[in-house]
C-alpha cells in the first residue's frame, strides 16, 4: 500500500470511486490522478475493493416475493385496525368526557382517602397458602385448549432460546430450545390457532430451526391448508421442501397447485412435486398446464406431462422389443 | 406520476387503507431491496419489510409533503435497522457462540461459480457486519442503491461531509478485509 499518500487523498480517492464527485471535483481530482503513480494504484485497489462487494449484492426480490410481503402486510394492517376499533370509539369517548367533567372538591378528596385506603391494604403481606407453585401441565391444556394467549417474550428468542409467555391459571415464562418438546408443542398450538398472522408467522420461522418431525410435517401441511395468510402458508411449504416428499406432502401440493391463489404457493408446490413425480399427478397437472393463470407453472406442467409421455413411449418400446 | 403519489398520499393520511397499499406497491420494491442489501440476510429483511411498512401506516398522518416519500419511508428502514441492529448486538453478547446465519443465498451475479459466489458472498456479508452500523449504512446506500450524497445525508439526519467521513472509513476498512478476493 502505497504509504506517501495523505490521509486527504486517499479521502478523495474513496469518494472518486464511490462516484461521490462533482464534475468539478472529479476534473480536479483525475488531473492530480494521471500524475500520480501511487494514487493509481491506491483507486485500482479501492475500485477492486468495490468490485468484490459488487459481486455479492443481494439478489432483487422478485414480484411474487414481494406480492407475499403485500399480502402479509395486509393481514397485518387489517388486524391491527381490528384491534383498534374493538376499542377505539365507544371507550375514548367515554373517558375523554369523564376527564373533561369537572369534579367537586369532596370528591377529589375522598378517592385520595381511598386510594390510600387501598393502598395500606395491599402492602400488607399475603399469607401463602401454597408454598410451591403448583404444576401445570400445558400438554394437557394444550390437549384441552384451555390455554390463554401465547405471547413471544423478549422478541421470541434471547440466549439463543425460544422464549414464550403462556396465560393460563397462572401466567408462565417459558424458554427452551426449538427442539424441546414443550416448545415446539406451544409453536405448533401458536401456528394452527393464533388469530394474529404475525404470531403464526414467527412460529412457522421458528419451527425452521426444529430438527424435522413427522408432528412438525403434519403441522406444516395443516398450515399450508387451512391459513388464511398467504405468507404462512409459504413459509409452511419452504419448510416441506426440505422434507422427503412423501405421499401427504405430494397430496397436500397437489391441491395446493390445483386451488391456491397464490403463485410464488403454487411454484413451491411444482417445486416439490418435480421432485417425485408420478402418474397418479397426471390429471391434475393436465388442468394446471391449461388453466394455471402463471404462464411459468402452465409451461413447468407441460414439461412435467411431456416427461411421463416419454417415459410411457420408453416403456412401450422396451416391451416390443 | 408525481401527483398520483401526492394524491395516494393524502388519501393515505385520510385513512384510505386502499391508497396506503398502492403506496406500498410503488415503493415496497426499492425497501425491501435496501432492506436486504443493509440485514444481508433475507428472512431479517422480510421482518424488516413488514416493521417499516406498518410503522409507516402509523405515522403516515404525520407525513409532511415537504420532503420525498420514498425518503421518508428511507429514514423508517435505516430507523429499523438501527434497532434490529441494536437488539441483534444485545442478543450476541449474550450467545457468543449462537450458529451463524446461513445468509449464502440469493447472490445476484450469475457469472461467478457457486462455491466461490458463495465464499466472496460470506468474506462481504463478514466484512460488511464488521462495520459500525451507521458507515454500513451509509455505504450500502451510495454503493448499493446509488443515492446520492444529499440524500443520504437527508436520510440519516447527518452533515454531507459526515457521510463523506462515513464513506471514506467504510471502504479503508473494507479493502483489507477483502483483500485476498479482490481479483477474484
Amino acid at each position: 500500500m502505497p504509504k506517501s499518500l495523505s490521509d486527504n487523498q486517499k479521502n478523495l480517492a474513496s469518494l472518486y470511486v464511490l462516484d461521490a464527485f462533482t464534475e468539478a471535483e472529479q476534473i480536479t481530482f483525475e488531473n492530480e490522478l494521471a500524475q500520480n503513480e501511487d494514487l493509481q494504484s491506491y483507486v485500482r485497489s479501492l475500485e477492486s475493493t468495490l468490485n468484490v462487494t459488487s459481486s455479492a449484492k443481494m439478489a432483487t426480490p422478485d414480484e411474487i416475493e414481494l406480492q407475499s410481503q403485500r399480502n402479509l402486510l395486509r393481514t397485518n394492517i387489517d388486524a391491527m385496525a381490528s384491534e383498534e376499533v374493538k376499542i377505539a370509539p365507544g371507550i375514548w369517548e367515554y373517558l375523554k368526557a369523564w376527564i373533561q367533567t369537572p369534579t367537586p372538591a369532596w370528591v377529589n378528596l375522598a378517592s385520595v382517602a381511598a386510594a390510600f385506603a387501598l393502598g395500606l391494604y395491599m402492602m400488607k403481606p399475603i399469607p401463602q397458602q401454597t408454598p410451591e407453585k403448583p404444576e401445570i401441565d400445558i400438554k394437557e391444556l394444550l390437549r384441552s385448549g384451555q390455554l390463554g394467549q401465547i405471547k413471544f417474550a423478549d422478541n421470541g428468542h434471547r440466549d439463543g432460546q425460544i422464549r414464550l409467555a403462556v396465560e393460563s391459571r397462572q401466567d408462565l415464562e417459558l424458554s427452551g430450545s426449538a427442539n424441546d418438546e414443550l416448545i415446539t408443542n406451544l409453536l405448533f398450538y401458536l401456528l394452527l390457532h393464533d388469530q394474529n398472522p404475525g404470531k403464526r408467522l414467527k412460529a412457522v420461522k421458528l419451527l425452521q430451526n426444529s430438527q424435522p418431525a413427522q408432528e412438525t410435517k403434519m403441522v406444516l401441511v395443516s398450515a399450508l391448508l387451512t391459513d388464511s395468510n398467504p405468507g404462512i402458508r409459504l413459509k409452511s411449504i419452504r419448510l416441506l421442501s426440505t422434507y422427503e416428499p412423501e405421499k401427504v406432502i405430494q397430496d397436500a401440493c397437489m391441491k395446493v397447485l390445483l386451488e391456491d391463489e397464490n403463485e410464488a404457493i403454487r411454484l413451491s408446490a411444482m417445486d416439490i412435486i418435480e421432485m417425485v413425480p408420478n402418474s397418479s399427478m397426471i390429471p391434475a397437472l393436465q388442468v394446471v398446464s391449461v388453466l394455471d393463470e402463471n404462464d411459468f407453472i402452465r409451461d413447468r406442467a407441460q414439461e412435467l406431462l411431456r416427461a411421463f409421455s416419454l417415459d410411457e413411449t420408453d416403456s412401450r418400446v422396451e416391451a416390443k422389443s | 406520476m408525481e401527483n398520483n403519489i401526492t394524491t395516494l398520499i393524502l388519501e393515505a393520511k385520510s385513512g384510505n387503507t386502499v391508497a396506503f397499499h398502492k403506496l406500498v406497491s410503488y415503493h415496497d420494491e426499492r425497501i425491501m431491496t435496501l432492506a436486504l442489501q443493509l440485514t444481508r440476510d433475507k428472512q431479517d429483511a422480510e421482518d424488516l419489510y413488514q416493521e417499516v411498512f406498518m410503522k409507516a401506516y402509523k405515522a403516515i398522518g404525520s407525513f409532511r409533503l415537504e420532503s420525498e416519500f420514498f425518503t421518508w419511508l428511507y429514514r423508517i428502514t435505516v430507523n429499523s435497522f438501527y434497532d434490529l441492529q441494536r437488539k441483534a448486538s444485545r442478543i450476541q453478547k449474550q450467545e457468543s457462540l449462537a450458529p451463524e446465519k446461513d445468509s449464502t443465498h440469493d447472490i445476484a451475479d450469475d457469472s461467478i461459480p457457486s462455491a466461490e459466489k458463495e465464499e466472496i458472498q460470506h468474506a462481504v456479508t463478514n466484512a460488511l457486519n464488521q462495520l459500525p452500523t451507521q458507515q454500513k449504512t451509509a455505504f450500502v446506500m451510495k454503493h448499493y442503491e446509488g443515492l446520492k450524497i444529499r440524500e443520504i445525508a437527508t436520510i440519516m439526519n447527518l452533515s454531507d461531509g459526515t457521510v463523506k467521513r462515513y464513506l471514506f472509513r467504510a471502504i479503508e476498512k473494507l479493502r483489507p478485509m477483502l483483500k485476498e478476493y479482490r481479483y477474484a
